[in-house]
């Protein structure tokens, strides 16, 4: 990964600290809000000496948090995509979803089971494709993509957090989220530096030498959040990031995603079953039956 | 993916989704990266692993084993063949037409000395006396010792040798002296020389043992007479009962053929002419066909040890759904997950197959030391049977592998919950 073989955003001053990416905002227009300015989580942690919360996320009546950077461009784009199992009768488990998430957003889906919010996801991440509709993943219409493309495009612009962690016993945490390079041909020094990296950004770097077993269910969710952030991809799915959490647990990984997506401007979709996680999100997609049945934007626009 | 494949003046990012390239970057996995995704089921279970590797480790140590084995015994007895030749002839006076002992012209060494490749010759003959520790002991008791009338220059016929004192010379064969084989000598309770012995019926002085005598093993229990000393005291008349022939083993089938007519003119079929390095030979032989057969049954136990990797595999890539779901999930193709669990099959065999090595050679070096053998360890048998564990860690990877390729991304999740 370059710069030169990635096309740069157009020039909006010097693109500060990691590879411009399309996907990135270029942050003239919020200064301070830039990834290389941003407070690391560290700093944060200092910054609220006496909190008895972990350093990760808002503790009440800390320092203002950073506004959300404004938007770029179009990561996910849904054109009445259907997705139907074959079968007797056939299973319709999406009906025609249109669906738009920009470069920058915090979106929710939220449903009950049997909504068809996995195969949304699945659909999402690329991991399944359409039967028929346009789904296009970081600009790339996955519907005309064989199975080794599709791969690529996960590689590089889909980061993963499942509800059960996914991790590899028998791995340090920091193998683990240098596994998110793996596929990338990324040599194995860059991948453990950039792990570490990650890891700091999680606020998890004294736990790099432990094994997954012995870490506490959060911090497990931390580690694969990192492995998830580790390539910096287009788009971070969380499939249900907190099911296996207690609430509060859940809470301080609703803080961490939050935190990523204001300071870092990660794109990041959590699908969940849970309306009060949704609450937490400023974007809101309501899915029924396989169809988007509310989005709160287009209520607020 | 290179900038040179985006259409020209594409420098800026484009705005709009159409303009993009259509193909994203291809996923890659270093190749150096295949031997720690190898290792990582290996890491994982241990005991499953360590088992696994035992089934291959034996069909392997069980070859090796074998080949050593062989190896080390046929070229023991290529150079006991070698040092004792394969050009001695013996040819015995056999037995006549009515099942009575024949003799041999008593002219028959010299006769057999002419014939043109024979290089030397040296007869025995068997004396009618026995040989007990004291005459105090009952004649009967000889303990199956023979007493043997032999030519001085028979030890560089056979090639034997001398364990204790010294052969028969032209002094010691006219005077009773007696030189003992080596069985005879250890029936006899005499492991020194100077001691007497009660031959035929008066003492003859011990002045030698032989060493076992390898090409003529029916000599180990006689006690050794001079042929002067047989004339005189035991009515020996000169007719042989063994000649010891050496000939130029180029010509050694030809000389064969002319023995009978040599050594007994008048009856040349009552003449019995072996060679006694065919036991040897056939020894030889024998020990290869052995070696065929326990390879053979190595490579059954082998073949069984590939199926337990099969299985063990199977097992392995069954519970570990939700791993190759993630995998697929951080870009793997079908191709970087056929490729981990080959790699990891490989391992299992590889590190098996080496403890297969290193355990069969270590048991067959003890073995051939144990047998006073030169150890060797056949470098076929070392590069064979690693490249055999390989060989089967692939093909029994293989199905496994195309199991776990096949797993769609999101059967491989789900199935994991």
């Amino acid at each position: 990964m370059t710069n030169a073989q990635q096309p740069a955003h157009p020039p909006q001053g010097p693109p500060p600290g990691p590879p411009a990416r399309p996907w990135d905002r270029g942050g003239a227009g919020a200064p301070g809000l830039t990834p290389g300015s941003a407070p690391r989580p560290s700093a944060l942690a200092q910054a609220q000496p006496g909190s008895q919360a972990p350093p990760l996320g808002r503790a009440p009546g800390s320092a203002p948090l950073p506004l959300r950077p404004p938007l770029g461009p179009v990561v996910l784009d849904l054109q009445d995509a259907v997705r139907t199992y074959p079968g007797d009768p056939p299973v319709e488990a999406l009906r025609g979803v249109n669906l738009r998430v920009r470069a920058g957003e915090l979106v929710a889906i939220v449903g009950p089971s049997g909504s068809g919010k996995s195969t949304l996801l699945h659909v999402l991440g690329t991991l399944d494709k359409p039967t028929s509709g346009i789904v296009r993943v970081a600009g790339f219409d996955i519907g005309t993509l064989g199975d080794q493309d599709l791969s690529g495009l996960r590689s590089q612009h889909v980061g993963f957090i499942f509800q059960q962690f996914y991790l590899i016993e028998g791995m340090s945490a920091l193998d683990n989220i240098a596994n998110g390079l793996l596929y990338r041909g990324v040599g194995p020094a860059q991948r453990r530096q950039r792990a570490g990296e990650a890891l700091e950004r999680v606020d998890l770097s004294h736990r790099a030498d432990h094994r997954p077993s012995k870490l506490s269910g959060g911090e497990r969710q931390r580690v694969a959040i990192a492995r998830a952030i580790v390539g910096r991809p287009s788009v971070v799915l969380a499939d249900e990031p907190t099911g296996n959490l207690d609430s509060k647990t859940g809470r301080v990984i609703l803080d961490l995603l939050d935190e990523l997506n204001r300071r870092d401007g990660t794109t990041i979709v959590v699908i969940t079953h849970d309306h009060q996680v949704a609450a937490r999100m400023p974007r809101r997609l309501e899915i029924l039956d396989g169809r988007i049945v509310r989005d709160s934007l287009a209520v607020a626009a | 993916m290179s900038a040179v494949a985006r259409p020209i003046g594409a420098q800026a990012p484009p705005p709009a989704a159409g303009a993009r390239p259509r193909k994203p970057r291809s996923s890659r996995l270093h190749p150096s990266d295949l031997v720690g995704l190898g290792a990582i089921g290996l890491r994982a279970s241990r005991v499953r692993a360590a088992l696994t590797m035992i089934g291959i480790a034996i069909g392997i140590a069980a070859m090796v084993g074998v080949l050593v084995i062989s190896e080390s015994s046929r070229s023991d007895l290529l150079s006991q063949l070698d040092r004792l030749g394969t050009n001695m002839l013996r040819v015995t006076a056999g037995q006549t037409l009515f099942g009575g002992s024949a003799e041999l012209s008593t002219d028959a060494r010299a006769m057999i000395e002419r014939v043109g490749p024979v290089e030397s010759a040296s007869s025995v003959a068997t004396v009618d006396a026995t040989v007990r520790r004291t005459d105090f002991i009952d004649e009967g008791r000889t303990g199956g010792i023979s007493v043997t009338a032999a030519d001085l220059d028979l030890l560089d016929t056979l090639r034997a040798e001398v364990g204790v004192g010294r052969w028969l010379d032209e002094a010691s064969a006219s005077v009773p002296t007696t030189v003992l084989g080596n069985t005879a000598a250890r029936r006899l309770g005499i492991t020194g020389t100077g001691v007497r012995v009660w031959l035929g019926d008066r003492w003859f002085t011990v002045i030698g043992i032989l060493e076992p005598v390898e090409l003529a093993g029916e000599l180990d229990s006689s006690a050794f007479v001079g042929i002067g000393v047989s004339e005189q005291l035991f009515e020996y008349e000169g007719s042989p009962s063994t000649i010891y022939v050496r000939s130029d083993v180029d010509y050694i089938e030809d000389v064969r053929a002319v023995m009978g007519r040599t050594a007994n003119p008048e009856d040349p079929s009552e003449v019995e002419v072996t060679r006694p390095s065919d036991v040897l030979e056939a020894k030889a032989a024998a020990a290869v066909a052995f070696t065929d057969l326990f390879l053979g049954l190595g490579a059954v136990a082998l073949i069984v040890g590939g199926f337990g990797i099969a299985n063990v595999m199977l097992m392995s890539v069954m519970e570990r759904r939700g791993e190759i779901g993630l995998r697929r999930a951080l870009g793997a193709t079908r191709r970087h997950i056929a490729l981990q669990f080959v790699s990891e099959a490989l391992a299992l065999a590889l590190v098996g197959g080496v403890l297969g090595v290193l355990l069969g050679a270590g048991l067959a070096v003890a073995y051939a030391l144990s047998q006073a053998w030169t150890p060797i360890i056949p470098a076929v048998a070392v590069g064979g049977g690693i490249a055999a564990a390989v060989a089967i860690g692939a093909v029994a990877g293989f199905y496994p592998a195309m199991r776990a390729a096949r797993l769609s991304p999101t059967d491989a999740l789900r199935g994991a919950e």
